[in-house]
C-alpha cells in the first residue's frame, strides 16, 4: 500500500507542469509572445519593402546573412534530442530515459524554426511552393532541394515517433483533463492497450532510421549546401560533413542539457532526474566539442599553411582581420574554456553540479551560433574575383527576426509542456 | 543523378526498416499503418501548408 | 544511346551543310548576310524549324546548331564603362542594382592579366570606382556572366528558374525564382545580382523587349538574348568604342570569334573551377594612350 502511494506521488510530481500554470509562467509566455510579435512586425516590413531592409548585399557584401546562419543553427540543434532518444531505444540507456522526450520535443521545435528561417531568407517566400512543384526535376542536382526533402522527412518521422511513444501516457491521462483530454482522445485514435510492445519495437527500428537521418541531415545535406560549392573559398571541403555533424551533435546536446536542467530546477524533479545523467552528458559534450576545436584547428591550418590565396584571404579575415576580435573571443571563451571545465569535472568531481554544466552548455550554444556565422559570412565577403571588400553588420530587422525565431522556439516548448506530459510518466 | 543517390541513401534505410517492421513476426498491421498514415498525412499537411502560406504572403509582397 | 547518336549525326550533317551553304551565300551576296540589323554582324544564323522552348520572357527561340561565345580583348579595353551603361539601359536595370550586370576592374600593370586574380588584387580588391581612364600602367578587365557550359548556378537552383539553353545562354525565369540566392553564392564570378527592393525603372525609356523584374528575384547578364537570337549583337559589343568585344557563333568556323579563338592565345576566368565559361579573354589589342 505504502509503495503504491509513493508511486502515485512520484507520478503527480511529474505531471506538475500539466496541473498548474502560475503567474511567472504566464508572464514568461507573454514576454516571449511580445518578442515574436515584434519579429512578425519586422518580417512584415521586410516582405513589403524587400530584403533591402537587411544588410545583405551582392557582389560587395554577403548574399546570405544571419538568416542562413540561424537555419544551420536550428537544423543542427535538432539532433541531440533524437540521438538521446535513439540511445534510449537502441542501447537501452535507461539513465537518459527521463530526458528522452524533452529532447524529442526540442528536435521538432528546432526543425520548425529551421524551416521558417529558410522561408524568411527567401526573396519570394510566396513562391516557396515552387520548390515542391519542381521537386522531381530538381532533386537530381540541387542541395537545397535535398535539404527540404530531408528536413520534411525528419520532421515527419520524429513527430510520428513522438506521437506513437506518447500514446500510452495519453491513454492514462485522457480521463483526468477536460479540454486536453479531448485532444488526447483525438490523438489516441485506434488505441489498444496491447499496442505498447509493438510501439516499442517500432521505436527501436525507427531509432535506427533516425540515426541514419541524423548523419544524412547534419553530416550530409546541410553541410553540402556549403561544402559542394567551389565558388566560395573556405566552404569547398570534403570535411564539411564531419565538421557540421560534430557541431550539430555538440550544440544539440548542449541544448538538451540546458532544457533538462531548467525543467528539473523549475519543477523540482531532483530525485527523478539524477545528477549523474548530467555528469555523463556534460563529459560527452566536452569531448565532442573538444573534437570540434581540433577540426577547427585543422581547417584553419589548411587555410594558412600553403593555401591558395582565396582561402588565405578568408582565413585572414578571421585570424587577423575585422572579425578577429569576436572570433578569438569565441574560440577561447566560447569553446576552449567550457571544454576544459566540462572535461575537468571528471578529474575534480567537486567541480560538478548540474547548474554549472548547464551554464557551460549555454555558453556553447551561443558559441556554436557564432561559429556558424564565421562559417557562412567570411567566405561571402571575399569573392574569387577582385571585387572591393564588403562588410556585414546585420540590421535591427535581422536581429529582431533572429530573436523572434528563438523566442518562438522557447514559446512552443513552453506551450508543449502545458499540453502534453514532457516526461514519460508510466512505470514499467 | 547525384541527388537521386543522395536521396536514396536517406530514404532506402527508412523504407527497409519500416518493411522489416511490418513483416516481422508476429505480424500486425495496425501500428505500422497508423505510423505510415501519420507520415503521409503530415507530408500532405506540409505541402498544403506551404501552398497556403505562399498565397498568404503573396498578399504582402508588392507585385 | 542510339537515338542521341543519330541526332548528333544529323546535327553535324546540318551544320556542315549549313556552313557550306552560308559560305557560298556570303560570297555571292554579302548584303544578304544579316537582314535584321544595320550594323555588320558576324552572326551566321541558320534558319531551322522553330522548336518548343522554355519561355524566358523574350519570346525568341534558339536556333539549331548555334552556340554563342564572347571574346573580350582586355588589352584593348580602355575602361570607359560604355558597355556598363549601355547594358543598363538596354536591359532595364534599376539604379538599385549596383554594380549593374557588367563590372570593370582596374588592375595594376605589373600583375599579369590571367584568368586567376593575383593575391594583391584579391587582398585589396581591384579598383572598380575609378573616375578616369585609361590610366598609364593599368589594365581594364570587364566581367559579367560567363554563361558557363557547366554552370554551378544552374546546378544548385531548387526550382529550375535558371537554366542552360542549347545555344549557350544561361537564362533566368523571373516568375519561377523563389529568391533563395543559392545561385548567387554558387557563382564563382559573382555575376548574379539580386533585387533587394522593388526595382524602379523609368517607364518612358523602358525597353519593351526585356521584362522588368519583380522584387526578390535574381537577375544577370543574358548575352542580350532578345537581340542575339534575332541576329543582332549584344548591346555591350555594339557600343564598345575600341572594338574590344567580339561575339558570335563558335560553331561557325567562318565567324569572327571562331577565327580569333583559333589564332590568338586566350584564357578564361577561373578555368580551374571547371565551369567551362563562354567568355574568352585575349590581350591582343593595344590600349589607347594619350
Amino acid at each position: 500500500m505504502i509503495r503504491r502511494t509513493t508511486i502515485d506521488q512520484h507520478e503527480e510530481s511529474l505531471l506538475k507542469p500539466l496541473l498548474s500554470a502560475g503567474k511567472p509562467y504566464l508572464a514568461f509566455c507573454a514576454a516571449l509572445l511580445l518578442i515574436v510579435l515584434w519579429a512578425g512586425y519586422a518580417w512584415v516590413l521586410q516582405l513589403t519593402g524587400g530584403l533591402g531592409i537587411t544588410a545583405m548585399r551582392t557582389p560587395v557584401g554577403p548574399a546570405w546573412g544571419i538568416y542562413i546562419v540561424n537555419f544551420v543553427f536550428f537544423a543542427s540543434m535538432a539532433h541531440g534530442g533524437m540521438a538521446i532518444s535513439a540511445a534510449v531505444h537502441l542501447l537501452k540507456a535507461e539513465k537518459f530515459k527521463p530526458i528522452a522526450r524533452m529532447g524529442e520535443v526540442l528536435t521538432i521545435v528546432s526543425l520548425a524554426m529551421a524551416g521558417l528561417s529558410i522561408i524568411i531568407d527567401m526573396g519570394r517566400p510566396d513562391r516557396a511552393f515552387n520548390m515542391i512543384r519542381f521537386w522531381p526535376e530538381r532533386v537530381g542536382t540541387s542541395p537545397l532541394t535535398w535539404d527540404v526533402t530531408v528536413i520534411v522527412l525528419y520532421l515527419v518521422l520524429s513527430l510520428s515517433f513522438l506521437w506513437l511513444t506518447m500514446r500510452r501516457d495519453l491513454a492514462r491521462l485522457a480521463k483526468r483533463f477536460g479540454l486536453r483530454g479531448r485532444l488526447y482522445n483525438l490523438l489516441l485514435i485506434g488505441y489498444k492497450a496491447d499496442e505498447d510492445k509493438k510501439v516499442d519495437r517500432l521505436a527501436f527500428w525507427l531509432s535506427i532510421a533516425i540515426v541514419i537521418l541524423i548523419v544524412m541531415l547534419s553530416g550530409g545535406v546541410i553541410p553540402w549546401i556549403f561544402g559542394l560549392i567551389p565558388a566560395q573559398a573556405g566552404w569547398f571541403s570534403a570535411m564539411a560533413g564531419p565538421y557540421f555533424l560534430t557541431a550539430a551533435l555538440a550544440s544539440s546536446l548542449a541544448a538538451v542539457i540546458v532544457v533538462a536542467v531548467l525543467l528539473r530546477k523549475i519543477y523540482h524533479w531532483e530525485d527523478y532526474i539524477k545528477p549523474e545523467t548530467f555528469k555523463s552528458l556534460g563529459i560527452l559534450l566536452g569531448v565532442i566539442t573538444g573534437f570540434y576545436v581540433y577540426l577547427t584547428f585543422a581547417e584553419q591550418l589548411t587555410a594558412n599553411y600553403a593555401a591558395p590565396h582565396p582561402e588565405l584571404a578568408v582565413s585572414e579575415l578571421l585570424m587577423t582581420g575585422e572579425l578577429a576580435p569576436l572570433y578569438w573571443t569565441m574560440i577561447i571563451g566560447g569553446f576552449v574554456f567550457p571544454v576544459l571545465m566540462l572535461v575537468g569535472q571528471t578529474l575534480r568531481p567537486r567541480l560538478f553540479s548540474p547548474t554549472r554544466t548547464a551554464i557551460y552548455a549555454g555558453v556553447l550554444i551561443i558559441a556554436f551560433w557564432l561559429k556558424r556565422f564565421f562559417i557562412v559570412i567570411p567566405s561571402l565577403l571575399r569573392p574569387l574575383l577582385p571585387f572591393p571588400n564588403g562588410s556585414y553588420t546585420p540590421t535591427w530587422v535581422e536581429w529582431s527576426i533572429i530573436a523572434g525565431t528563438v523566442a518562438a522556439a522557447v514559446l512552443l516548448y513552453a506551450i508543449f509542456i502545458k499540453v502534453f506530459p514532457i516526461v514519460e510518466a508510466h512505470k514499467e | 543523378m547525384i541527388g537521386i543517390i543522395v536521396i536514396a541513401v536517406v530514404v532506402i534505410p527508412v523504407v527497409v526498416l519500416i518493411l522489416e517492421f511490418v513483416l516481422e513476426k508476429p505480424r500486425t498491421f495496425r501500428i505500422p499503418s497508423l505510423f505510415l498514415g501519420s507520415v503521409v498525412a503530415q507530408i500532405v499537411g506540409v505541402v498544403v501548408l506551404m501552398a497556403l502560406m505562399g498565397a498568404l504572403l503573396g498578399l504582402l509582397i508588392p507585385q | 544511346m542510339k537515338k542521341i547518336d543519330r541526332r548528333q549525326f544529323i546535327t553535324y550533317l546540318v551544320g556542315a551543310a549549313g556552313a557550306v551553304l552560308l559560305t557560298r551565300q556570303a560570297l555571292a551576296s554579302p548584303s544578304r548576310s544579316s537582314p535584321t540589323s544595320g550594323a555588320t554582324t558576324l552572326l551566321t544564323v541558320k534558319k531551322a524549324e522553330p522548336r518548343k522552348y522554355r519561355v524566358d520572357g523574350s519570346g525568341t527561340k534558339p536556333t539549331e546548331g548555334t552556340r554563342f561565345v564572347m571574346v573580350i580583348d582586355a588589352g584593348a579595353c580602355i575602361g570607359c564603362r560604355r558597355c556598363v551603361y549601355a547594358c543598363k539601359t538596354e536591359n532595364n536595370i534599376p539604379d538599385t542594382i549596383s554594380p549593374p550586370w557588367i563590372e570593370v576592374f582596374q588592375m595594376k600593370n605589373e600583375v599579369d592579366l590571367t584568368g586567376t586574380p593575383s593575391r594583391e588584387d584579391l587582398k585589396t580588391g581591384s579598383t572598380t570606382s575609378y573616375t578616369e581612364s585609361p590610366l598609364p600602367g593599368m589594365w581594364y578587365q570587364p566581367v559579367q556572366c560567363n554563361h558557363c557550359d557547366n554552370a554551378p548556378c544552374v546546378r544548385v537552383c531548387p526550382t529550375g528558374a535558371t537554366y542552360k539553353t542549347e545555344d549557350g545562354f544561361v537564362l533566368m525565369d523571373y516568375e519561377k525564382c523563389v529568391g533563395c540566392r543559392f545561385c548567387v553564392v554558387a557563382c564563382p564570378y559573382s555575376a548574379r545580382r539580386f533585387n533587394w527592393i522593388k526595382p524602379q525603372v523609368d517607364q518612358v525609356n523602358v525597353n519593351p523587349l526585356v521584362p522588368v523584374r519583380p522584387v526578390g528575384v535574381v537577375e544577370k547578364c543574358t548575352f542580350c538574348v532578345h537581340r542575339t537570337r534575332d541576329g543582332k549583337l549584344p548591346r555591350c559589343v555594339e557600343v564598345c568604342p575600341v572594338g574590344a568585344r567580339h561575339f558570335g557563333n563558335i560553331n561557325d568556323p567562318e565567324s569572327e570569334v571562331a577565327k580569333i579563338i583559333t589564332d590568338t592565345p586566350n584564357f578564361r576566368l577561373l578555368e580551374e573551377l571547371n565551369t567551362q565559361p563562354n567568355i574568352r579573354y585575349i590581350v591582343r589589342g593595344k590600349k589607347y594612350t594619350r
